[in-house]
């Protein structure tokens, strides 16, 4: 939970996406949720688990 | 999105689960995902013995999220210890691992789930990273001799010798310990 990746959803492919998120780049499948080209999600386990606002990625990233 | 109003098989799994997941959820305060009071409200029940609510997913989503899936691949409608242990003591590491990659901001040795042994009545514990104490506040009986995983400070579940040696050997093996050991806790 606490170890989720925020990122930029920057590419998507039927069932993936490609994330971004400082400077690397993050594949991700979209099984349970199906974000939207710019959208901010939240990677874990290979999933994208969560979409939430840019305010919340920032705070998490904030604390990276 | 899921449905999941209730996710595990029983009241002893949630439980179970809140053990492995109460103890780094000061993270989850801190960016505003939960309050305080909330997770308060949670331990109190968790030590009171009390009902837990079933709507764990909003406040631990990732985590639920990540045990639906690991449940469904199973084969499973329920998350079970099964599934608990799946995660927490193996796919819990490879985010670690991922999450240090790309960040290096989270203290490794605290979030990994160690297996250990107990030293001390009083909560030393030995696991790979060392003797330490941890909380005992979930496994308040836990005596010299018995064989435990350890999280974030605290003791969180006995388990078996042959438990234990799988997750030693788990470590060895994928040379999680020497990746580990040398990163600052």
């Amino acid at each position: 939970m606490c170890l989720a990746i925020p990122a930029k959803v920057v590419k998507i492919d039927s069932g993936k996406i490609l994330a971004e998120v400082k400077g690397q780049k993050i594949k991700a499948s979209t099984e349970l949720l199906k974000p939207k080209l710019g959208d901010y999600v939240l990677v874990y386990g290979g999933f994208v688990m969560d979409i939430v606002d840019k305010k919340q990625a920032k705070k998490i990233l904030e604390e990276a | 999105m899921l449905k999941t109003t209730v996710v595990f098989d029983s009241e002893e799994t949630k439980r179970l689960f809140l053990r492995y997941a109460i103890p780094c959820s000061m993270v989850l305060i801190r960016r505003g995902k939960v309050s305080e009071k909330t997770i308060d409200e949670l331990k109190s029940k968790l030590m009171k013995n009390e009902k837990i609510r079933d709507d764990l997913e909003k406040i631990f989503t990732i985590a639920v999220r990540m045990l639906i899936i690991l449940a469904k691949k199973s084969g499973k409608e329920k998350i079970d210890v099964q599934i608990l242990h799946e995660y927490f003591w193996f796919k819990h590491v490879e985010a670690i691992e991922q999450r240090n990659t790309v960040f290096k901001d989270i203290p490794v040795q605290r979030c990994i789930v160690w297996p250990g042994v107990v030293v001390t009545d009083d909560g030393m514990v030995r696991t790979p990273i060392g003797i330490k104490k941890y909380q005992k506040d979930f496994l308040p009986d836990a005596k010299q001799g018995d064989h435990v995983v350890v999280h974030y400070g605290y003791m969180v579940e006995k388990i078996t010798k042959k438990q234990y040696d799988k997750l030693i050997s788990y470590y060895e093996d994928g040379n999680a310990l020497k990746k580990f050991k040398c990163l600052v806790g």
